[in-house]
């Protein structure tokens, strides 16, 4: 895994989202940078037989929860939901790219990226729901999870293995 | 077997951090938040207080140029309120003068320089068609200035004091010696026709005699600036400081003796 340009894409997805999320909607890039990575430690980490090994599951897990972790530290809310959703979103990247999906198509990706991001969505606001100090309201989250898909979903499916140096 | 067992565990982990974490912020006073944000928060307010010194030195450049425009704008309209009060002052001046005087007055600016090099002359905005006629005395309220040399329609031409074509009977205020001042094109006057025998003080004041039938009796000239009786001619040589500086002057007075 290339270190240096995961980190662009680490810093450049928090920014984005933080620059971009007030003026257009609040965008959901770090369950696609956590989901692409998922994918591309997948590819890297291969044993000898050239199926992914636990070090593709292990680090996009942590990579996930590292992830999930600075989220919930800059919402400056509770701390948890992010490291939760993202780490798991981070595991079962990694584990559907190297053991469900043999290969890769616009469809599945999409298809997988959505997944994602309802999953974060069902994590997070659960998460808030039951340990947060403030009530959740779902119906006021399900606008943005809508157009978070969408985003995402696109995303999915553009960046194929191989594109923009992800794997 | 192994394979999943393996991805058990960390899947358990996974939800178990979180939950640990997410347990330990409630209901103790958010303890276990902070120890984690602290470092967080710390440098999150470094950012912050980055964020907004950059701010607020941009706000205060700005306000800074805003606020140098504006007194730049300030100054200007100073300097014109104050111009109006200089030209409040001299017309005033020319008022009173007029006021304490039968004879008609007739006003105007100072629009030029004379156009003959060999001539020491000013423009003014005040021609035929106001009555300006040749040879009419033009005084400022600090004295005389010269007379009119010519005119046009709705111009004239001063000829003024310091030149050599310009001369006016005088005399002296206190001593009433009587005398011709004349220009030499210099800043000084020349007074002639001064008997070497007659006293003459410094810093006397010289006014117009009025024996030339051209400048009203009375009008202040100049004063005495030097007096030299050496070189045995007929008469004294006698320089005449102007009170009116022919650089200073804006408005003027024309005295119509018809």
């Amino acid at each position: 895994m290339n270190v240096l340009l995961w980190s662009v894409y680490f810093f450049g997805a928090f920014l984005l989202q933080a620059v971009a999320s007030p003026l257009l909607a609040p965008l959901n890039l770090t369950v696609l940078l956590v989901g692409l990575f998922g994918r591309a430690a997948a590819h890297v980490y291969t044993d000898q037989h050239g199926f992914a090994s636990h070090r593709a599951e292990y680090a996009a897990s942590l990579f996930g929860m590292g992830c999930g972790l600075v989220e919930d530290l800059l919402g400056g809310g509770l701390l948890g939901p992010g490291m939760l959703t993202k780490g798991a979103i981070g595991l079962l990247s990694a584990v559907i790219f190297s053991d469900v999906l043999f290969r890769w198509t616009p469809v599945f990706g999409g298809i997988t990226m959505i997944a994602f991001t309802v999953l974060d969505w069902f994590g997070e606001t659960g998460a808030l729901a039951v340990f947060g100090s403030l009530p959740v309201v779902f119906s006021a989250t399900v606008l943005p999870l809508l157009f978070q898909c969408i985003v995402n979903g696109i995303a999915g499916m553009v960046i194929r293995p191989g594109r923009f140096g992800i794997a | 077997m192994w394979k999943s067992k393996k991805r058990l565990v960390i899947g358990i982990f996974l939800v178990l951090i979180p939950l640990v974490v997410m347990t330990l912020q409630q209901g103790r006073g958010g303890v276990g938040r902070s120890l984690i944000a602290r470092p967080f928060d710390a440098l999150n307010s470094a950012a912050a207080s980055v964020s907004r010194s950059v701010g607020e030195w941009r706000a205060a450049l700005e306000e800074n140029r805003r606020l140098r425009l504006e007194v730049a704008r300030l100054l200007i309209e100073q300097e014109r309120q104050q111009e109006l009060l200089n030209e409040n002052h001299r017309l005033k001046q020319l008022l009173n003068m007029k006021q304490s005087s039968r004879d008609r007055y007739i006003f105007a600016h100072l629009i030029g320089r004379g156009y003959d090099r060999l001539v020491t002359s000013v423009v003014i905005d005040r021609g035929e068609t106001d009555g300006v006629r040749k040879d009419m005395a033009v005084i400022t309220p600090r004295g005389l200035v010269g007379k009119v040399l010519s005119v046009r329609g709705g111009y004239a031409d001063v000829l003024l004091l310091r030149d050599p074509m310009f001369s006016a009977a005088v005399r002296l205020q206190q001593g009433r010696q009587e005398g011709v001042v004349s220009g030499v094109g210099g800043r000084t006057l020349v007074m002639k026709y001064v008997p070497p025998e007659e006293p003459v003080a410094l810093g006397e004041v010289v006014v117009t005699s009025g024996l030339d039938g051209i400048f009203p009796e009375g009008l202040p000239v100049g004063t005495v600036a030097s007096v030299n009786r050496e070189g045995g001619g007929f008469f004294q040589h006698i320089e005449i400081l102007p009170f009116q500086d022919d650089a200073k002057i804006e408005e003027v007075a024309l005295i119509d003796r018809r």
